[in-house]
């Protein structure tokens, strides 16, 4: 049945009107509430996240324009004490773009703190970046580092673009904001390399005892020499863990090490380790050899604040990886085999006597 | 679009099957949807929203509920109108029903649900190109009555959502170790951060529909063996004389 034109035109027409007014009766109903919602998480989740005494908000500096969502607000308590500053800033992401919020304390010194309030990022990937693993790093941080990833900022293992986002977001966010409230920042420079981060540590000699008398100088602890005082075998290691004990230059025994290695990843991790038997605590901690992941795993013997974390604790610690120590992100399996090999280690040393 | 008008459906429209009632003819039909035809495991199409949003379960149900919410609207329309759409503009018709259709559904998750409405972001308004949609509406609502439309369209819809939970399920717990957020995995485990990404997804794809096809394969050779056999001592049915029955 061939249809007349003025058919196909009249069903087009009904079909068209019917759809734009059903669609214009829905959109009437629910943008309100959309609306509503987008309000509501911001300030819910991103200033109050922020500021959790807040209840007031007072325009200190109005948007720049009637679109764009950049007033910046004071953040009031309930009893009218200044609390800081709030704004919302956006940026491109990996999907999408990234809206944040980011607060600044009331001395505007420092960032009080950031909150991811919309972004279409990977799960499970870059949209890590709205945890506290994260955010926290920006609590209390001075408006005046670098704000450079990898610098003075963690990104997210496997999220750099997301990671690198965010923190673009965050540093021109917080230089647009000063600006705009007639105090511009200046940020540090960023370092043109990573490495400086990384030249902190020593290489440690070949000899387990010449590697402790390098580490106990490095922790300022007197030992001019440690003695082997054999193998201790310690319930749930494979291999035993080695004793020393160390003598200082006056010629009275002092620290005691150990050598003692747990199953990592790819291979055996061998750990180092000197423990002030005085203080029953841990001196210093150096992963001595390992076969992990390269820029992986292999950073438990690479960065030196995963090691030095270890300073100061007591041997009674559990070293649980993601209680008492701080794993390294997207390594957790080589973390935990620090942990467990510097368990190891004390076990032995008290077995054998030398610690209580 | 008719490339997309299966054999089946032209049997299924004009089957008469005076034993059967209406009843048992829509649960055929809801049936057709969820299984034998399911997509995008048997009728393999409609992957790309599959692959792109079911890094997490809960991701899949939401866009499975909007496809079902869709292609039911769609189909009831197009089959109550079935009669009066001229067939010259009949796909432009079909595409206002669907975004129509889709719009609502998005205005709605982005009410009731704001955050899972944000990780969906586009495919929700990419269900208008969604081919089980258009393709449900030319080859089957156009032709049948509008409680075999909407039985046709809540099968299929369903079906869909079924197949992105499966994809959903492997990639959220191989890729973070958690099935609707819930953590299921044990604490040592790696997550394997391919699952949440293209390769992952595809990887998927093509294990679960070598699963079907294995399962297919298995039920098709069974039935052989079932007709195979004889049905009295007397009678062997096909087999020679002598030849034991397997």
């Amino acid at each position: 049945m061939r249809s007349s034109t003025w058919r196909m035109i009249l069903v087009l027409a009904l079909v068209s009107t019917l759809s734009g007014g059903v669609l214009a009766g829905f959109y009437s109903w629910l943008n309100p509430i959309i609306e509503a919602n987008r309000t509501k998480a911001d300030l819910e989740v991103g200033f109050k996240g922020i500021f959790p005494e807040a209840a007031n908000f007072e325009i200190e500096v109005p948007a720049t324009s009637p679109e764009s969502d950049d007033a910046i607000y004071r953040v009031l308590a309930a009893d009218g004490r200044l609390l800081g500053y709030a704004f919302k800033a956006v940026g491109e992401g990996f999907g999408g773009p990234i809206k944040m919020a980011l607060g600044i304390t009331a001395d505007r010194s420092a960032l009080a703190g950031v909150r991811v309030l919309q972004m279409s990022e990977t799960p499970g990937l870059g949209t890590k970046i709205q945890e506290p693993v994260f955010t926290d790093q920006f609590v209390m941080k001075p408006l005046t580092d670098p704000y450079q990833l990898n610098q003075d900022i963690d990104g997210i293992t496997g999220a750099t673009i997301s990671s690198r986002a965010a923190v673009e977001i965050i540093r021109t966010g917080i230089q647009s904001a000063m600006e705009r409230m007639g105090q511009p920042v200046q940020m540090a420079a960023a370092s043109t390399t990573e490495e400086e981060a990384a030249s902190a540590l020593p290489d440690l000699p070949e000899d387990p005892a010449e590697a402790l008398v390098s580490m106990a100088m490095a922790a300022g602890f007197d030992a001019a020499m440690f003695m082997s005082m054999g193998t201790t075998p310690v319930e749930g290691a494979k291999t035993d863990p080695e004793v020393f004990v160390g003598v200082t230059s006056t010629g009275e025994t002092g620290a005691v090490g150990f050598r003692a290695s747990a199953d990592g990843v790819e291979g055996p991790v061998e750990v180092l380790g000197i423990i002030d038997p005085g203080n029953r605590t841990l001196v210093s901690v150096r992963v001595f050899h390992q076969q992990e992941t390269p820029d992986l795993g292999d950073k438990i013997a690479t960065d030196a604040g995963f090691q030095e974390q270890f300073k100061g604790m007591s041997i009674e610690s559990r070293f649980e990886v993601g209680d008492d120590i701080d794993g390294i992100t997207g390594a957790t399996l080589s973390s935990k085999a620090v942990a467990e090999a510097v368990r190891y280690g004390i076990a032995a040393a008290r077995a054998a006597g030398l610690v209580e | 679009m008719e490339c997309c008008t299966t054999e089946m459906d032209k049997r299924a429209q004009g089957a008469r099957r005076p034993a059967a009632s209406r009843w048992q003819t829509l649960w055929q039909d809801i049936l057709r949807g969820v299984w034998t035809e399911s997509s995008p495991f048997r009728l393999m199409i409609a992957f790309c929203p599959a692959l792109a949003v079911t890094t997490a379960v809960v991701n899949g149900l939401a866009m499975g509920a909007a496809v079902i919410f869709v292609l039911v609207g769609t189909n009831v329309m197009v089959s109550l109108m079935r009669r009066q759409i001229p067939r010259e503009v009949r796909i432009p018709v079909y595409t206002i029903f669907i975004a129509t259709f889709v719009t609502i559904a998005d205005l709605v998750l982005a009410a009731t649900v704001p955050n899972v409405h944000q990780v969906l972001g586009l495919f929700v308004p990419l269900i208008v190109v969604n081919c089980i949609i258009l393709g449900r509406a030319e080859a089957w609502a156009a032709h049948v009555p509008v409680d075999r439309a909407f039985a046709d369209g809540l099968g299929y819809g369903i079906g869909y959502t079924i197949s992105l939970v499966m994809i959903g399920i492997v990639r959220e717990l191989l890729g973070n170790g958690t099935i609707l957020g819930l953590r299921l995995m044990p604490d040592g485990f790696v997550t394997w951060q391919v699952m949440l990404q293209p390769p992952g997804a595809f990887l998927t794809m093509g294990m679960i529909v070598g699963l079907f096809n294995l399962g297919s394969r298995l039920a098709r050779e069974r039935q052989l063996r079932m007709a195979a056999r004889p049905r009295s001592p007397s009678a062997p049915l096909g087999a020679a004389p002598g030849a034991s029955a397997s």
